[in-house]
Order: structure tokens, then C-alpha cells, then sequence
């Protein structure tokens, strides 16, 4: 298995839910 | 002809008579009234004791929105590892492979976000302990996550001046417990006495009539169908999915899966006039997305039973329409309702082959997805149709000269903001999709990927792009079905389908949300003479010019270049 590619995947999930959460507050302050 | 008509008339007032109980049912489920599964209460309360959890804690939109992202973030953390080691893990009769990473990170994303687009086929890509711990699980949470966030929108528009909306764990279980589970009990319970299978051994093997030995995949396939569809995910234990004779063995099993995936959608859309009491309100909304529905569904049918005019032209009759791709046990009616409702309800689940059917439909289908909020999924239809109604409201108050409201509040430039950024994110994350696999497609054919470019396509030219603008569509609306023609288990439609995917499930919950939360928090207008009347028919049609405006209109051009250019040339 490419271990490179799987960190990268969840490497990929991390950064898209910590920017979820960040528009969670940018759309209170838009 | 008129048997077929019929059989779709019938499944549809079927589906009314079922969802709008439905809808009262689950108004006063969230309203926390007595309704006759209080005996789940004490189970309820155990689940949450154990999670420690204290639903009697009210959350305000902003905690809602972090619960609900911070759950769905677990969930596909172990979603993710599960495909990776699925041949490692138990009830793997068949001895299935684990999914490569990019596939695993396609599918963990797509069953998490209720789209269920399979790059795989469930009879080889995935084990049972996948299929039920994983896909099954993650039907019944993605499900009551849509759920759950429209019942917190519903809470914004009930009270007057609030940021107490309720708790997320609270409406999350309820939706689990007292409406996905005991339905689909009922659900998996008649299509396995109807040749469903329901068994844990692995392949069968038979002889047949030609004298082949054949491997037969089956497994406890009525279960998972039974809320592949009450749950609007889609996601199908055989490759074929629906049309396959063991996931949907006979016309009535047809009915069943047909009326399943409609019933929560349409009752939900009731389930808010119930819980505002505002009845008059729900059936202008329902009126506007019923209309809409018939309008995709209309053409669709008459291209469908009209037959295909190339092999009109070649002299064939065709005196049960366009087959091509179609089971013979339900016809062209049948499936073509299918595939307008899987598509506008965003199901996704197929009894017959999209990439086979007429230009028309395929046209009529993608329009179902680009909408993505006539009915809709579970609970995140509305969501959809939410922004829509705040933008009619803004250009509704333009048009007469007031200060646009709803409900009682003042619309303001923060929350056009938001609902102007969410309608346009939909047709972007498509768009750009389709033209960067284009841009792929053309300029960099032979990439050394498990399907290279040159061999994405089935069919070249015009169908050829609209099975790559249906596929980001269908990513997008977090539908799942797929014109079947393209060639998408490799590393770049994978990634870029699973980007769509996430993108398009949780932005549209956040902003809905976000735009509620704020509306809710401000002071409330009582209603006088020159209020907008949101329950009218006027305002429904308003309603409808705005979708038919900014979400159709943004996909002509892309349209123009697929469905609506195969069609022409049929004609020649």
C-alpha cells in the first residue's frame, strides 16, 4: 500500500474540514 | 402504454398517501410531542447516557454546525481505514481485495455525504463487513444528519426572537430511531419475502441453462436496500444496483424502493408546514417542486416510449419505446420515473442505465441534479430550496420597493451574502470539473493511470462529455448515480469526483444553517399590511423563476455542448 498517498488523504480530510469549520465563523462575520 | 401510466400514477399517490402522515409524524417527533414509538425512549436515553450526552442543553446554529462537522469528521476517518483493510477484517466469504487508497478515499467521502457514487462494484470492491459497517452505517447517519440540520432550520424559523435552536444529538437520534430504522424494518421486511436475499454465505453457484457454472454474489442485500433508498443514499450492493434481479426482483419490489427513496423528501417538505403551522406555506413549496418534477418527467417519458429515432430510421420497430439498456420487467415508464425521482430526490440509485437512455432524459436528469432541490435528499432538499427562497425574498423586496423579510425578519447583505456564495458554488465546483477532465481528456491521454484518459469514454463526441459533466453533476448534487459509460476508478476522478463530493454536501448545510441562525438571532417584524406573503402562489412562482433562472440557466452552455447537441444530431 502507498503510505505516502494515504497520509496525503488524510492529510486532504483534515484540511478540509478545518475549513468547514473556519466558514463556519467567516459566514457569522461575512 | 396506458398499464405502464398507470403503474407510475399509482406509485406516486401511493408515495403522497404515505408522506404526508409521514411529514405529521415527524413534526411532532421534533416537536418533542407523544407519538406512538415513545416506547425507543428508554433506548434513546441509554444511547446517550453512555455517549454522555445532555440533550437537554440547547445549542445555538454555531453549535449545531460544530457538532454535526465534527461527528461526520470521525465518521470518515473510519470509513477510510476500514476500505483500506477491508480483506483483513471479518465476513469476507468471497475474499474481496482492500480498495487502493484513491478508491477508498472516493468511496469513504461519498458515503458519508449521502451522494453514494461507487467507483467500484459491490460484488468485488467491497466485503460485508464494508457493506454493512460501513455503507449501511453510514446510510443511517448520513441520512439523519440531513435530517437533523433541517430540523435545527426548522427551529430558526419557528421562534420569534431565539439563538436556542434546540440539540443536534437530540434530533439526530430521534432521526435514526423513531423514523429511519423502524421504516426500513418494514421496508427490508417485504422485499426479502419478495426474492431479496438475505444471507451471510458467500457466492452461490449454479448451472445454467446453457450449461455455464455461475458465481452467483449475494449477502443480506434487502437490509441495505431497504434504507439505500429510504435514506436517499443510492449506493447499491450489486454493481447494477437496482436493476439488477436480485436488488429489485419484480414490479412490486419496484413500487417499494420507488416509494421509499420519495417519502421522506415530500414528507419533510409537509413535516415543516406541521411544525410552523403554517400548512399553506408547505403546500406552495411542495406545489413549486412538484411542477418542477413533472416538468423534467414529462419529456422524459415521452422520449422514452417514443423509441430511439436512429433505429427508427434503420427500420426497426420499437413498439415498447427505447430498451436500449433497460430491464424488460418494468419498461420505459417505469425506469424513466425512476430516473427523474432517484435524480431529483438525489437517490441515485438506478433501475436502468442512464448512459443508455434518450438525450432528452439524460438532459432532464442532469437538470434534476443541477436544481438539486425538487424534493431533494433527506432533509438537505430543502436546505437547497431554502437559499432560493431568500433570494426570491431580496429581489421580491427590490421589485415592490420594501425591505425584504421572512418570517419576520429582515433580509440584509449578510445573509444575501451567504445565500449568493452557496447558490453559486454548485454550478463552479461542476463546471470547473467538467473542464478541467476535459482539459485532461485532450492534452494528456496516455497519463499512466489504472484507466488512462483516452479510455474514459464509452462513446466519443457529444455523449462522451455529458458522461463527464454527469459525473461531477451527479458529485455535486451528491446524487451518485452515474452514466456508466466513463471509466472512473483512477487516481484523477477519484480525487477530483471526491472534492466535488465533500464540497457539495457541507457548504450547502452550513450556509442554510448559517443564514437561519443569524435570522433568528435578529428582532422579529410582526407580520402587517405590506409584508411579502410567502404562502401564496405568487410567491411560489417566483420562487421557481429564481431556480429556473440561476440554477438552469448557469448549466445551458455545458448543456448545449452535451445532451441538447446529441439530441440535434439524432435528428438528422
Amino acid at each position: 500500500m502507498d503510505l505516502i498517498q494515504v497520509a496525503i488523504y488524510v492529510l486532504a480530510f483534515i484540511v478540509t474540514f478545518w475549513l468547514f469549520f473556519k466558514s463556519v465563523n467567516y459566514f457569522e462575520k461575512i | 402504454m396506458n398499464t405502464e401510466l398507470a403503474g407510475i400514477i399509482f406509485t406516486y399517490a401511493l408515495t403522497l398517501a404515505i408522506a404526508i402522515p409521514l411529514g405529521r409524524y415527524s413534526a411532532r417527533v421534533f416537536k418533542g410531542e407523544k407519538t406512538w414509538l415513545d416506547f425507543m425512549a428508554p433506548f434513546e436515553r441509554f444511547i446517550l447516557r453512555i455517549s454522555g450526552i445532555d440533550t437537554r442543553k440547547e445549542m445555538n446554529w454555531k453549535q449545531h454546525l460544530f457538532a454535526l462537522l465534527t461527528i461526520n469528521s470521525v465518521w470518515l476517518v473510519y470509513a477510510f481505514f476500514c476500505l483500506l483493510f477491508q480483506a483483513h477484517l471479518p465476513l469476507n466469504p468471497d475474499g474481496n481485495p482492500n480498495q487502493t487508497p484513491d478508491l477508498a478515499f472516493n468511496t469513504a467521502i461519498s458515503f458519508l455525504v449521502n451522494c453514494n457514487l461507487q467507483d467500484y462494484s459491490g460484488e468485488s470492491g467491497a466485503t460485508y463487513f464494508t457493506q454493512h459497517f460501513v455503507f449501511m452505517f453510514l446510510h443511517f447517519v448520513s441520512a439523519a444528519t440531513g435530517i437533523a440540520a433541517l430540523v435545527v432550520l426548522f427551529r430558526a424559523m419557528k421562534d420569534k426572537v431565539t439563538d436556542k435552536l434546540g440539540n443536534f444529538w437530540d434530533y439526530f437520534l430521534k432521526a435514526i430511531t423513531r423514523i429511519l430504522l423502524p421504516i426500513s424494518i418494514v421496508i427490508a421486511i417485504i422485499l426479502s419475502f419478495n426474492g431479496m436475499p438475505t444471507s451471510y454465505k458467500g457466492k452461490d453457484t449454479l448451472i445454467s441453462m446453457q450449461g455455464d457454472t455461475v458465481h452467483v454474489s449475494r449477502g443480506p442485500v434487502a437490509a441495505l436496500v431497504a434504507i439505500k433508498h429510504l435514506g436517499t443514499n443510492g449506493g447499491g450492493w450489486f454493481g447494477a444496483n437496482s436493476a439488477h434481479p436480485l436488488e429489485n426482483p419484480n414490479y412490486l419490489t419496484n413500487i417499494v424502493e420507488m416509494v421509499a427513496q420519495c417519502i421522506i423528501p415530500i414528507g419533510l417538505v409537509f413535516a415543516l408546514g406541521f411544525y410552523l403551522n403554517k400548512k399553506k406555506f408547505a403546500y406552495v413549496i411542495f406545489g413549486v417542486m412538484t411542477l418542477g418534477m413533472l416538468l423534467l418527467l414529462i419529456p422524459t417519458i415521452q422520449a422514452e416510449v417514443g423509441g430511439n429515432p436512429a433505429i427508427a430510421r434503420m427500420g426497426i420497430s420499437q413498439p415498447t419505446g427505447a430498451m436500449e439498456g433497460k430491464e424488460v420487467r418494468f419498461g420505459p415508464t417505469a425506469s424513466g420515473y425512476w430516473s427523474i425521482l432517484t435524480t431529483v430526490i438525489s437517490t441515485g440509485s438506478v433501475n436502468s442505465m442512464h448512459d443508455s437512455a434518450m438525450p432528452v432524459s439524460g438532459f432532464m436528469m442532469m437538470m434534476g441534479m443541477m436544481i438539486n432541490c425538487f424534493y431533494g435528499g433527506c432533509g438537505v432538499g430543502f436546505l437547497n430550496y431554502y437559499i432560493f427562497i431568500i433570494i426570491a425574498v431580496f429581489i421580491s423586496g427590490l421589485m415592490v420597493g420594501r425591505t425584504p423579510e421572512f418570517m419576520g425578519r429582515k433580509i440584509e447583505a449578510r445573509e444575501m451574502k451567504i445565500a449568493s456564495l452557496i447558490a453559486l458554488l454548485h454550478p463552479f465546483i461542476i463546471l470547473v470539473g467538467t473542464a478541467i477532465s476535459s482539459y485532461v481528456l485532450v492534452h494528456m491521454p496516455n497519463a499512466d493511470w489504472a484507466v488512462k484518459p483516452s479510455a474514459w469514454l464509452a462513446s466519443p463526441g457529444y455523449h462522451g462529455f455529458s458522461e463527464m459533466l454527469y459525473q461531477y453533476t451527479s458529485s455535486a448534487a451528491n446524487n451518485g448515480s452515474g452514466f456508466e459509460g466513463l471509466g472512473d476508478n483512477n487516481i484523477f476522478w477519484n480525487v477530483s469526483a471526491g472534492f466535488v463530493m465533500i464540497l457539495g454536501r457541507f457548504l450547502p448545510i452550513i450556509g442554510p444553517i448559517a443564514i437561519a441562525g443569524i435570522l433568528a438571532n435578529k428582532k422579529f417584524i410582526p407580520e402587517s399590511a405590506g409584508t411579502l406573503k410567502s404562502d401564496t402562489s405568487t410567491f411560489g412562482l417566483m420562487t421557481f423563476a429564481v431556480i429556473a433562472i440561476i440554477a438552469a440557466l448557469s448549466f445551458f452552455p455545458a448543456l448545449a455542448l452535451g445532451p441538447i447537441a446529441e439530441h440535434f444530431s439524432l435528428l438528422k
